[in-house]
């Protein structure tokens, strides 16, 4: 808008000067043209030049501080967009997190690896009161056969006795000993007895505690494979969402890239100010000289000679669109896109 | 240890935008708007490693700046890139004269100047 405005402010010079010019030729080979005296338009057209450039330069400054703003804010976008991608990529990057999942995923695993060799160790155990159990068997069986032995010696006592009896005298002394062998039997068989109830007190105790402990067992066995499958089931869960996280910050990093791209894209588009300002800083300068010239030539009574006037015109150009105005080019006058460097 | 970059023009908005470029390519950045509050930059500067130099400025023009940089004894081996938006012969053969290193003409973007600047920068 700036520019369209500034570039018709110069057309509007141009027109002015040309036709005061074309008066000014005319006025050199005839007398000046009856109506509005010449001094006075030269001081209407030095008027004008001077508003119209003090309108040029009042929205250079207008469009020198939104740019610089827009310049500043775009900066400051660029910086956060900055923070934001760097995060995101230093989240992406960083595997520490995943670490962490990992050894505590070892760790549980390891706990649990103790449980079953805890309960293996107590299955080894009741694997050895089993086979106590079974030597209990063995001195249950002993028991009675100390017993069989008692009955089978008292009946041999028994039988002695008698045969002294039958011998009188003689087998008094053999009848005693009868008698102490069949005394004797009774306290084996008594203490066969004892023996056998002991045995199988014994072995019903240590069935009991088999049962129970062989109940726990599977029950710690059961809670344990629970526990690995709620373990497996939350580490896979948390790896889910990590990877899901990974994910969203690998596209949060490429849009914060490609947003960073354009942002410098239009930063760098920010460039078209500067050739701007040094048009219409020509433009000014141009329009006060002319100014000048035309009063000068006024005073004289002549048209500013055509050499010098194209010089003042084309004074102070800077750019290629503008010596493109001046070959009549205006229409194709647009900035180079871009030009190679010159090393030198 | 970052190098330093003097970057003088005296538009505000051009100067913003070169250091961002530098500044965004791990160079410290140093600013001055025409050749007189560059060569005061230049002088309270402890090291500067490249200088990029607009040509028509207020004050001092980067030309004139320029030469003076050569003529200095402890400035004269700071490498110029020129950057402007005359893209002329007569302009470019005086940036040469003057001592300038390159010369590119704006608008400019951002990997032709970081491609300059890293081949002319000192060590």
């Amino acid at each position: 808008m700036t520019v369209a405005w500034g570039l018709w402010a110069l057309a509007a010079v141009a027109v002015v000067v040309a036709w005061q010019l074309r008066r000014s030729g005319s006025a050199q080979t005839a007398a000046p043209a009856a109506g509005t005296p010449p001094g006075e338009l030269v001081n209407r057209l030095e008027e004008a030049s001077r508003t119209w450039s003090t309108h040029v330069a009042t929205a250079q400054t207008q469009l020198r501080d939104a740019v610089d703003q827009m310049l500043g804010s775009f900066g400051d976008i660029l910086q956060q967009l900055d923070g934001l991608v760097g995060s995101a990529g230093g989240r992406q990057g960083d595997s520490g997190g995943l670490a962490v999942l990992a050894d505590c995923d070892e760790q549980l695993r390891g706990l649990l690896a103790n449980f079953n060799r805890f309960v293996q160790s107590r299955n080894e155990m009741l694997g050895t009161v089993r086979t106590l159990g079974e030597s209990s068997g063995r001195l249950h069986t002993m028991a009675e056969d100390v017993s069989h032995i008692a009955r089978h010696t008292n009946l041999l006592s028994i039988n002695a006795a008698i045969e002294a009896a039958r011998a009188g005298a003689a087998g008094r002394g053999f009848a005693v000993v009868a008698g102490e062998v069949r005394r004797l039997s009774a306290e084996s068989g008594e203490t066969g007895r004892r023996i056998g109830e002991q045995v199988r007190e014994f072995d019903q105790h240590m069935q009991q505690a088999l049962v129970l402990a062989t109940e726990s067992a599977s029950r710690d066995t059961e809670a344990i494979q629970a526990s690995e499958q709620t373990v497996g089931h939350v580490v896979s869960q948390v790896n889910a969402t990590v990877a899901d996280l990974q994910q969203r910050n690998a596209e949060q990093s490429a849009q914060g890239e490609r947003v960073k791209a354009q942002v410098e894209q239009l930063l760098m588009a920010f460039q078209f100010q500067d050739r701007v300002h040094q048009i219409l800083d020509q433009l000014r300068d141009s329009m006060t000289q002319a100014s000048v010239s035309v009063q000068q030539a006024a005073a004289r009574g002549r048209a500013p000679d055509e050499s010098a006037w194209q010089q003042l015109l084309a004074a102070g150009y800077t750019t290629a669109e503008q010596r493109a105005v001046t070959r009549g080019n205006a229409v194709q006058a647009a900035p180079p896109q871009h030009i190679e460097t010159t090393f030198f | 240890m970052a190098k330093t970059i003097l970057i003088v023009d005296d538009s505000t908005s051009l100067r913003t935008v070169v250091r961002l470029a530098l500044a965004r390519a791990g160079y410290d950045v140093l600013e001055a708007g025409d050749g007189v509050a560059a060569l005061e930059a230049l002088a309270q500067a402890p090291k500067v490693h490249l200088i990029v130099c607009d040509v028509n400025m207020p004050n001092m023009d980067g030309i004139t700046f320029v030469t003076q940089v050569k003529q200095h004894p402890r400035h004269r081996f700071i490498p110029v890139v020129m950057l402007t938006t005359e893209g002329e012969e007569d302009a470019k053969n005086r940036g040469r004269q003057a001592g300038a290193k390159a010369w590119i003409v704006k608008p400019f973007n951002p990997p032709q100047l970081l491609d300059a600047v890293s081949k002319l920068v000192l060590p």
